[in-house]
């Protein structure tokens, strides 16, 4: 499951509802705040970044064995310590997860249609963003 | 030459004054210099999509596609 959405959610119940069981003995999730902030507005492309997201997940979901990969990204204007982004991933052992959870982050930071802008400026993405991308090509 | 829609998303919004304009060009390229904006938003490194699927520049637009114009992007 991807999706993009303005209102706020709680990582609890998207955590619960991760396919877990069976041979899945690991689960990692990840939850970004906003910052300290005076407000972060967040943009997306309607139907263009929904398709990105799924293929990410996809890729995500066949390199690293998942058996359930989900990932929640919200938009509009948001204040000092929302949820932005929740990531969650399954998988029969540990590290395939951990690796799941941080190569759907790492490329959500550059490669997803999604825009932040913080202060009335438009935000580009640091050269450390990039970096962490070239060890997973 | 074919009509299609261009979106200009996040600063680049900023940047055309309008979020979207109907046009008359043969690729992406040639409908940003018809606008003056080429050069401001080549310099931004933008990735172009049509029909939101990533593409070139100089890739042939045909009537209704919708080009939309990308800025580096900043999720997570």
């Amino acid at each position: 499951m991807v999706r993009i959405q303005t209102e706020v959610f709680e990582p609890g119940q998207l955590q619960s509802e991760l396919a877990t069981g069976g041979d899945a003995g690991a689960v990692v999730t990840f939850t970004g705040h906003v910052r300290d902030s005076q407000g972060l507005y967040l943009e997306h492309y309607p139907g263009m970044t929904e398709a990105a997201l799924q293929r990410l997940r996809d890729t995500a979901m066949q390199r690293f064995s998942l058996v359930d990969a989900q990932v929640v990204h919200r938009v509009g204007l948001l204040q000092t310590d929302e949820v932005i982004v929740w990531v969650g991933t399954c998988a029969p052992h540990r590290q395939d997860a951990f690796d799941g959870a941080c190569f759907l982050m790492d490329h959500l930071k550059s490669q997803v249609p999604i825009w932040k802008k913080e202060d009335g400026q438009w935000l580009e993405p640091g050269q450390h963003e990039l970096d962490k991308l070239e060890k997973w090509s | 030459m074919p009509k299609v829609n261009l979106k200009f998303l996040a600063s680049f919004r900023e940047l055309a004054g309008a979020d979207s304009l109907v046009a008359e060009a043969d690729t992406p390229e040639q409908a940003l210099r018809a606008l003056g904006l080429y050069d401001a938003i080549m310099e931004k490194t933008p990735l172009v999509a049509i029909n939101h699927e990533v593409t070139d520049m100089d890739m042939p637009l045909k009537d209704g596609d919708e080009v939309a114009f990308l800025p580096p992007m900043t999720g997570g």
